[in-house]
């Protein structure tokens, strides 16, 4: 398993090489630095300077930095939210290790994080989940449809056999014969 | 790799394409690329450990619990993605 560090050759924008900086190298003292510059007073042209002068990282616009800052937070926003999955996993983990599989425990931990995706409505991953439940929902729609029309096949097709027997039988149309050829319509 | 590999490999790289830089732990790689009604938890993580193995993920552990990995996607990643 890879733990070393692999140099990136493709893209050289300067934002990227911050990203890469503040993923690869940047030590948890040293973003919690930048953490609060980010939310000082601080204009964003000082920080850009700043930037510049300590992490050799020259970003020319204000937008680059907002970018930045904009990334920095939904990675943020992530981890806080596989911190929870984790959570959630050893808790299962420990209260039902015995009983439920590893797969089962994934799938729980995975429909907690859609609920709370759900509940939040800014992050993507909600939409996939809808968007699942509302196949579902449709293909259940879809399945109650089909057994509905099915019902209705059958009972369609014991009410003509019992009105042909009817027909064809010495006494014709009995009363009886009649209650359930009716039966079998309210099902129509 | 399978066919099937090669289908949840693609959406994985895809995933962390789109994180532009940033890191994912596996639960949410999962819940991502479409949760179980997609693949079951052994088959994504033998994706990974294939990926990890061609290089086309890099991954390191967690800041919150040091056995927990957080997979980025590298350059060769980056390439393969469009290639699968």
């Amino acid at each position: 398993m890879s733990t070393n560090p692999k140099p990136r050759g493709g893209s050289s924008s300067e934002l990227t090489k911050l990203k890469l900086l503040w993923r690869d190298s940047l030590s948890d003292s040293a973003r919690d630095y930048w953490r609060a510059l980010f939310i000082s007073a601080t204009t964003q042209a000082e920080i850009r300077k700043t930037i510049a002068t300590k992490l050799k990282v020259e970003l020319k616009r204000d937008s680059q930095l907002t970018e930045f800052r904009s990334w920095l937070e939904d990675q943020d926003a992530r981890d806080v939210e596989a911190q929870r999955q984790f959570e959630d996993e050893q808790r299962l983990k420990s209260q039902f290790g015995d009983s439920m599989s590893p797969e089962e425990i994934r799938q729980r931990v995975l429909q907690a994080a859609y609920a709370r995706a759900m509940a939040k409505g800014d992050f993507k991953l909600g939409l996939q989940a809808m968007d699942r439940d509302l196949t579902s929902q449709k293909v259940s729609i879809d399945r109650e449809k089909l057994v509905l029309m099915k019902r209705k096949a059958d009972a369609y097709d014991r009410a003509q056999a019992a009105l042909n027997e009817a027909k064809n039988s010495k006494g014709g149309i009995t009363p009886d014969t009649l209650k359930k050829i009716e039966t079998e319509l309210r099902l129509l | 790799m399978t066919a099937r590999e090669r289908l949840i490999a693609k959406k994985v790289l895809n995933h962390l394409h789109e994180l532009d830089g940033g890191q994912a732990t596996v639960l949410e790689i999962h819940a991502s690329i479409g949760g179980m009604t997609l693949c079951s938890a052994a088959e994504l993580d033998a994706v990974l450990e294939l990926l990890d193995t061609q290089r086309f993920v890099l991954f390191v552990p967690a800041r919150f619990s040091p056995t927990v990995k957080k997979f980025n996607l590298t350059d060769a990643g980056a390439a393969a993605r469009l290639q699968l």
